[in-house]
């Protein structure tokens, strides 16, 4: 696989001896630096205050294991084990929407398929780095080239969040294949991620990307200004419904009135059956009515803010899944 | 949060805040300006109505999960078949008509400009770098099939 340029965002979180370094997104683009993590508890920390997300959640959790397991190098297979295990609760009990059960178990299962091996740490960690790097980042890839094909040539793409570095790979593969493409991305509040990351990486890379409110959506749509929606998912159903950041159903409501084709980067799950088992994380209003420590509104206002929110399969036109499978919504 | 509250989306004029009873609402808080979070929280508190603020893309979460009774939108002008609105009125009615939610238009004199309307900071505080390109449209048009109910009489142009 032809490794290219990637955005910071792509892979968020390294491993170097017994130091996990994990981009601190809340800090991006004033600053790219990295959060030195050498406990798990800290780790969980830097998920909890959404230091890192969506795919760098992913990351942290992988990497977390191999650093515990590399600290533990001289334990009893038992002890190392427990280990684990211990590591694993921690993580699923950090943040409800993300499915942390689903990737501590993946792990877990992968420790327990080479448990009973006498070089139980060392294929251990062979088999998590390789899952990583060669599976991971190439299925990332094939995705990102699995949308290229669905964008023409001329299209404007409408984004919401960010795709954890993902889009930018998907405008060089349009750009490989002279498409010519536009990106509106929504500023997505409370947090500004496509503000502070998505248009940020994509105009550092030389893509054309212009910055709209949450609110003119509609109007861009109906202006006829979108020729497709591109979103991320945090999680997904078995039947094809998926969790992302707040503001993706009404955007896929929209475009759907709109007659706009709607794109999810997905990753296939079968653990829940449908959207309304994904639990919807809700958070502080502080978080709403406050930025940086500064106070925006009134005293005695209240608010409400849901992480997340979930799309119901027959909005989405495409699902392009990690195994490089498109299905029809 | 399980009993369903109205939703405000746009700059209401004293006329509307003087009839208006319920006694929590939820207010979106309309970016680049906030004047949902600011100027409109701050007129429902003095009318002791407590305001619940959420962003502009919290609406159809909060329909579909059943929290919302009613939206009230407002424009100062209709031409034609439209109504000129604050934008973000038409994510308002569109979602307001797919939960099967009653869009009310009221009559407002308070309609934003787009003059100053920065998407690069918020509260003073940059979020944005400079050099992104925005577009922040002030007004967009909403089809009136999708009001179900106009509280004053718009004087039609066009």
């Amino acid at each position: 696989m032809k490794i290219m340029k990637e955005s910071v965002l792509f892979w968020p979180a390294r491993l170097k001896g017994l130091t996990l370094f994990i981009l601190d997104e809340t800090k991006v683009p004033g600053q790219v630096t990295y959060l030195k993590v050498r406990r798990y508890q800290e780790a969980i920390r830097a998920v909890v205050d959404m230091k890192t997300r969506a795919f760098g959640q992913f990351l942290t959790v992988c990497y977390t294991f191999i650093l515990e397991m590399r600290k533990a190098k001289g334990l009893s297979r038992n002890a190392q084990m427990r280990l684990l295990k211990r590591v694993a609760l921690a993580f699923n009990r950090s943040r409800p929407t993300f499915p942390f059960e689903e990737v501590t178990s993946m792990v877990l299962g992968l420790a327990g398929k080479v448990s009973s091996s006498p070089r139980f740490y060392e294929d251990f960690l062979c088999a998590m780095e390789g899952f990583l790097e060669k599976g991971i980042r190439a299925k990332r890839y094939q995705r990102a080239q699995e949308a290229a094909s669905l964008i023409k040539d001329g299209d404007t793409i409408l984004t919401h969040c960010n795709v954890s570095g993902e889009l930018p790979l998907v405008a060089e593969f349009c750009r490989q294949h002279k498409k010519r493409v536009k990106f509106l991305a929504t500023e997505t509040r409370p947090y500004f991620q496509g503000s502070r990351l998505t248009a940020w990486e994509l105009d550092r890379e030389g893509f054309d990307v212009t910055l709209i409110p949450d609110n003119a959506v509609a109007k861009v749509m109906s202006d006829g200004e979108v020729d497709c929606v591109l979103v991320g998912s945090d999680r997904s159903a078995a039947n094809g419904d998926f969790a992302n950041k707040i503001g993706t159903f009404q955007i896929a409501l929209l475009a759907r009135y709109f007659k706009v084709p709607f794109y999810c980067l997905a990753q296939s799950s079968k653990k829940l059956a449908s959207g309304r088992d994904i639990p919807i994380e809700v958070r502080k209003d502080e978080e709403i009515l406050s930025f940086a420590g500064r106070r925006l509104a009134p005293r005695g206002v209240a608010a409400f803010y849901p992480g997340f929110d979930v799309v119901p399969h027959e909005f989405v036109t495409r699902h392009i899944s990690l195994d490089g499978q498109m299905t029809k919504g | 949060m399980t009993k369903k509250i109205p939703l405000i989306f746009g700059c209401p004029s004293e006329s509307f805040y003087a009839k208006f009873n319920a006694p929590r609402a939820f207010v979106a808080e309309l970016r680049p300006g906030l004047e949902g979070m600011k100027q409109v929280s701050g007129e429902l508190l003095k009318k002791g109505v407590k305001p619940v603020v959420i962003c502009d893309n919290m609406m159809a979460f909060c329909m579909e999960r059943g929290l919302v009774s009613g939206v009230h939108i407002f424009s100062a002008q209709v031409r034609g078949s439209r109504a000129l609105c604050r934008t973000g009125s038409l994510i308002a009615a569109i979602c307001a008509r797919h939960h099967g939610i009653p869009v009310v238009l009221h009559k407002t004199l308070k309609q934003p400009s787009a003059v100053s309307m920065s998407l690069l900071k918020i509260g003073g505080i940059k979020v944005a770098s400079a050099k992104i390109k925005t577009y922040v449209p002030a007004l967009e048009e909403i089809p009136l099939d999708l009001i179900d109910r106009t509280v004053e009489p718009f004087k039609k142009e066009g």
